[in-house]
């Protein structure tokens, strides 16, 4: 009986785990992202907007926040505007051009996610993530997730600086939160 | 004392089995069903038949009939399995979305479960409301779902969609996999063939 109970303690622990939001001090692989971009968002990534894919590592920054969302998640819907405040927060931030957003739309197609930006007018470029590929290595975590990462990472992939599931509230106090973590902000 | 640590145990491990994409919903209040059988009916209406016609009661107290929009609106009708389960609870609030979509379409949406009112009443609101009405197909249990034959041996009704001309003649069924969420592109592409 003890050992039925240590083993689906372990199973607990494992399965919890899973879903946790990718921890400060972890390392998130370095996925490859495809098109398209515009040539606003191609130039703000430093990515050639001829390209075809490109990988996280390869963006022109010091520092990139991921966005997980999903144009069917009522959460993300509810949090698209003030997610575009921060990313207008960034633009005009004593850190601009070396923090940038970019989000990814976890189980959404291209048209799921251009029905997304459309509607919210979201000015950061947004990724599709049809099969979960990208959402399935970053722990299939809820939507929607903000990761903070360092680039462009090492062998060991892209470190993991901050993170944060659901809404974020104020959005001067997160940017203050993510320059920070990122060591812009004493 | 041993079994309440395993049943607690055993208890964390299935709901955090639950699909992610669901879990900040509301995690108290999605039902995660597992793995099921992809599909479990046969169809009983094909594309270029009449569609069925029937009458509905729906969320606010209405009574929806399908040949209500006959000579006026395209029709999609969304069957999905059950409320306050993980895939539905993300398909219809992406419907929210999608509205403008369905209106530049000139296409109404109906929402149906084999659900009752109250479960779908209660359902909608935690969801956030939908701006599309909601149909119970409760009693006598699954007959409209049976009709079309998206009616699953358990009760519950088929991941289906199901896109109806002003005519009321079937133009498309797509009964999709029941755990997976069906492409909204695909949707939009078969109502800009209607036109």
């Amino acid at each position: 009986m003890k050992r039925l109970a240590a083993s689906l303690a372990i199973l607990a622990i494992l399965a919890l785990s899973a879903r946790a939001q990718p921890a400060p001090g972890s390392f998130l692989a370095d996925m490859e992202l495809s098109g398209p971009l515009t040539p606003e968002q191609a130039a703000s990534l430093g990515i050639s907007k001829d390209a075809r894919t490109f990988r996280l590592s390869q963006v022109k920054a010091e520092f990139l926040l991921l966005e997980i969302f999903s144009m069917y998640c009522p959460h993300c819907q509810r949090e698209a505007s003030r997610v575009n405040e921060l990313d207008a927060a960034l633009r005009s931030s004593p850190w601009a051009g070396r923090i940038l957003l970019l989000g990814l739309g976890a189980g959404n197609s291209s048209f799921e996610v251009d029905v997304f930006r459309e509607q919210y007018k979201i000015p950061f470029p947004l990724f599709a993530d049809p099969d979960f590929t990208m959402h399935k290595a970053l722990g299939q975590v809820g939507t929607p997730c903000f990761i903070l990462v360092g680039l462009p990472g090492d062998e060991r992939g892209l470190p993991v600086l901050d993170s944060l599931t659901g809404g974020f509230g104020d959005t001067k106090a997160f940017l203050d939160r993510l320059a920070t973590a990122a060591g812009l902000k004493k | 004392m041993k079994r309440a640590l395993c049943c607690l145990l055993l208890t964390v491990c299935l709901a955090s089995a639950l699909p992610a994409r669901a879990a900040l919903l509301s995690p108290e209040s999605v039902y995660g069903l597992g793995e099921m059988k992809p599909r479990d009916s046969a169809l009983r209406v094909k594309v270029g038949d009449m569609a069925p016609d029937f009458a509905l009661p729906a969320l606010g107290g209405a009574t929806i009939r399908l040949s209500d929009y006959r000579g006026k609106k395209n029709v999609v009708l969304s069957f999905v399995p059950a409320a306050f389960t993980p895939v539905c609870s993300d398909q219809w609030p992406g419907y929210n979305l999608a509205r403008p979509l369905f209106e530049k379409r000139d296409t109404v949406l109906l929402g149906i479960t084999t659900d009752n009112l109250p479960s779908l009443h209660a359902w909608t609101l935690q969801m956030g409301g939908v701006w599309f009405p909601v149909l119970s197909d409760f009693w006598p249990h699954g007959r409209v779902a049976g009709a079309y034959g998206v009616l699953r041996g358990d009760g519950m009704a088929e991941r289906a969609l199901v896109v109806i001309d002003r005519k009321g003649v079937i133009r498309s069924i797509d009964v999709n996999d029941i755990n997976r969420r069906p492409e909204l592109g695909e949707l939009i592409r078969r109502l800009d063939a209607l036109r």
